[in-house]
């Protein structure tokens, strides 16, 4: 039994991580992309270990090294169940997969073990890029004893089960819900936009103030963090054992952990195939009654259709609209909370705001236009596109009707909400209008330029298209830079030249997006790819 | 109905999968095309079809050339792949609006047509419901009913009747009858060579990008079967 759930867990982990392509690929291409992935996640998770060392080194400034172990143990709690709720789902209760290895000669227990091995192996992972920094800054600045290594060892391996088991029941019920609901992409969508916006507003929710310093917020972190603890009573029982060498505590976290993740792995093996099955069941009434159909225009059924597309997907949906609802959040905060407080948050060069204004928000519309995946995104079915009798700039048009359908009514809640705000007069209300509404054109259709060129229909995963593909990548950094580099170029010039500069820009940006659409009209669709 | 004068195509890696490829597909033709995997026979069709450029030759639906004038020769005729990937995220109902819209079918034309396949190929009740919760035989009808739409002069079809039930099968080769006897032209791949005994009046035999043998199934087969013909033709291309 060891020997197959051993085989069974090896293959899952490098399908999961994607090894084995990277390793046997004999496209270029594959494996370029998979090597550049990998830069990447060693970025995010240096940036991650920074963080979190450098916010552990700020309770060492003030004197409350000891809650490191409290505050490591909820950040531990928090990303496992963060990055294992959309994850654990399919990969613990996939039936398709459970119906190709339940035909060889292994048990269902083999089965079922082996998945929970490559969930739980992957947390630890995640549990020991979480609380490494931590202890290295523990290490270097509270010199603490051997028990503090060998108990934070422990908690690496032990943190990650009562997280990782909640997880995989709330990762049920979604994948679950979303084989039912015909609308279910809503549910997720706003679900993550709350914790997305939850965290950047956060930041203006502390109170602020001439008065208020960094160890004042440091400390209001560790109160919080303190808060937190009573209410998620493991993380308190671990730090209870670290701090104080409470051997009662940490007993009761180690058994309670143990008995909780036991009890429910347990449950799930001894009715597996059949949550399987009640998982993977589809929505389908099956009682369609045949009535007249309604001829519509060929745009407007191209359009429907990427419309439906879009919203098919939430990681597509979360992925393209979290920079423009950003600048709606932003224009709110400057016109409710006040542009001082926003200040304090986003510092402006002073008497430079009102011409940093429109290029911001013109930058954050610019970073994830849906377009640069608009093509990608259709994957397999590309076949349909490609033999409609339309053509190509239709089928290009609809997608950037998509984007702009995104786009624009977030552009015109944001303008209106930055003018009520600060009250622009003259030219600078012109550029308050015209530079953001610019740039929401020229980046849609940049996006078109990046993905014709870049184009990826052999994928698995939406999230491989939509976070992990060149086109989005390109794109993202290219939007970046037309924001950034007028954001540079604009300090150079005298002030009162200043909407002139913004006008100016405007009327080069149109430019470039006519000359951008007319490049995309030449190319027919079996050209891509 | 379908032209096809020295097509040539080569894919990017240097593999040339179809080369010099001649034939003519005529109005009220079923035309079976016939070759072991990977002899270029989807190659071919997606040419065909508008999806594959190609570097040499030529292709006239209907006398139209399918490079110069691409709507055109889309728009009187229909494709459908082996696999019959769907967009999962409409319902069947929504995706023959679609093509229905696509394609400027008139309001009851579709009604008519997806009334009339939907309830003999028996999936009327479930047009409702997302293609995602389909079988692979049920998206198979559902693409099928979408290529009917239109009432389309050629239908090009890849390997029709995989994943088909009996009954559909019966169906989906009633259908390519009465097709033909309106005019249309069909041109299509299959590896079940007693499908394409009984049902071509014409076929063609490819193998590794070339075509070996063509003509009239009954001129061709004689007094034999299209199998034994067929393990000819390529056994006799391999020992040359």
């Amino acid at each position: 039994m060891w020997r197959q759930i051993k085989l069974l867990s090896s293959v899952q982990l490098l399908n999961v991580f994607g090894i084995n392509e990277a390793r046997y690929s004999r496209d270029v291409k594959k494996k370029r992309r998979l090597i550049l992935m990998a830069g990447l996640y060693a970025f995010v998770i240096l940036l991650m270990g920074f963080y979190i060392g450098g916010l552990a080194y700020g309770f060492v400034a003030i004197g409350a090294g000891n809650i490191i172990p409290l505050y490591l143990a909820l950040v531990n709690t928090m990303v496992i169940l963060f990055f294992t709720i959309y994850w654990a789902g399919p990969v613990v209760f996939n039936l398709k997969t459970y119906d190709n290895t339940i035909v060889l000669p292994v048990s269902p227990t083999a089965i079922v073990i082996s998945r929970l091995l490559t969930v739980y192996l992957f947390n630890t992972g995640l549990s020991l890029l979480v609380l490494v920094p931590g202890v290295i800054v523990s290490g270097i600045y509270l010199k603490p004893g051997l028990v503090f290594y060998l108990t934070m060892v422990l908690g690496a391996f032990i943190l990650p089960l009562i997280p990782m088991t909640i997880a995989m029941i709330l990762g049920a019920l979604i994948y679950g819900l979303s084989s039912r609901m015909k609308h279910k992409n809503v549910a997720i969508i706003l679900f993550s936009f709350i914790v997305v916006f939850a965290f950047f507003l956060l930041p203006f929710l502390i109170p602020q103030g001439e008065g208020v310093t960094e160890q004042d917020i440091i400390k209001m972190i560790s109160g919080a963090i303190t808060q937190a603890g009573s209410m998620y009573p493991p993380a308190l029982w671990f730090a209870q054992g670290v701090v104080e060498a409470n051997w009662g505590s940490l007993l009761i976290f180690v058994g309670g952990s143990l008995i909780f993740f036991g009890v429910i792995a347990l449950l799930i093996g001894w009715k597996f195939k059949a949550i399987c099955t009640a998982l993977g069941s589809h929505a389908a009434k099956r009682n369609y009654v045949m009535e007249t159909q309604i001829r519509r225009s060929v745009l407007g059924a191209l359009y429907r259709r990427e419309l439906r597309r879009y919203f098919a997907s939430s990681i597509y949906v979360i992925n393209t609209s979290i920079g423009y609802l950003l600048s709606v959040l932003m224009a709110g905060g400057i016109t409710f909370i006040g542009m001082e407080v926003i200040l304090n948050e986003v510092p402006l060069p002073p008497g430079m705001e009102l011409s940093f204004i429109p290029l911001i928000m013109a930058m954050l519309g610019a970073i994830s236009p849906t377009t640069a995946n608009a093509i990608s995104i259709e994957g397999k079915h590309w076949w349909i596109t490609q033999t409609l009798p339309v053509e190509a700039e239709s089928v290009y048009l609809s997608k950037l009707l998509v984007n702009l359908t995104i786009a624009l009514p977030c552009y015109a809640l944001s303008t209106i909400l930055l003018i009520i705000g600060l009250k622009p007069t003259g030219l600078q209300l012109l550029c308050f209008i015209f530079l953001p509404l610019v740039y929401h054109f020229f980046t849609a259709v940049l996006g078109l330029v990046i993905n014709i060129k870049m184009p990826m229909f052999h994928w698995e995963s939406e999230t491989t298209v939509v976070k992990q593909s060149k086109s989005t990548i390109f794109t993202m950094l290219l939007g970046f830079a037309s924001g950034i580099i007028p954001i540079l170029a604009i300090q150079k010039v005298p002030v009162q030249w200043h909407s002139l500069f913004l006008l100016g820009l405007t009327a080069v940006v149109a430019l470039l997006t006519v000359i951008l659409y007319q490049w995309t009209r030449r190319i027919r669709l079996n050209q891509i790819g | 109905m379908l032209e096809i004068r020295n097509l040539s195509k080569t894919y990017s890696g240097g593999k040339k999968a179809v080369s010099s490829l001649t034939l003519k597909v005529e109005a009220g033709d079923i035309y079976g095309f016939i070759g072991h995997n990977g002899a270029g026979k989807t190659t071919t069709l997606k040419c065909v079809a508008g999806i594959l450029d190609f570097e040499e030759g030529e292709i006239l639906i209907d006398g139209h050339s399918i490079v110069k004038e691409p709507i055109l020769c889309k728009s009187i005729m229909a494709y459908i792949p082996d696999n019959p990937d769907i967009y999962e995220y409409l319902t069947g109902i929504q995706y023959l609006n679609f093509i229905g819209d696509i394609y400027g079918v008139s309001a009851q034309q579709r009604t008519d047509t997806i009334k009339k396949y939907a309830d003999i190929f028996e999936i009327t009740n479930a047009l409702g419901d997302l293609i995602s919760s389909y079988s692979h035989g049920m998206r198979q009808k559902l693409v099928l009913i979408s290529a009917l739409l239109h009432r389309p002069r050629l239908l090009i079809l890849d390997e029709p009747f995989v994943g088909l039930d009996p009954k559909a099968a019966v169906i989906l080769k009633e259908t390519m009858r009465e097709l033909c006897r309106e005019g249309s032209a069909i041109f299509f791949s299959t590896h079940v060579l007693d499908v394409a005994e009984k049902l071509c009046n014409k076929v063609a035999i490819i193998k590794n990008g070339e075509l070996v043998t063509f003509g009239n199934t009954e001129e061709l087969i004689r007094d034999k079967s299209l199998e034994s013909l067929f393990m000819e033709v390529v056994t006799h291309v391999e020992t040359d």
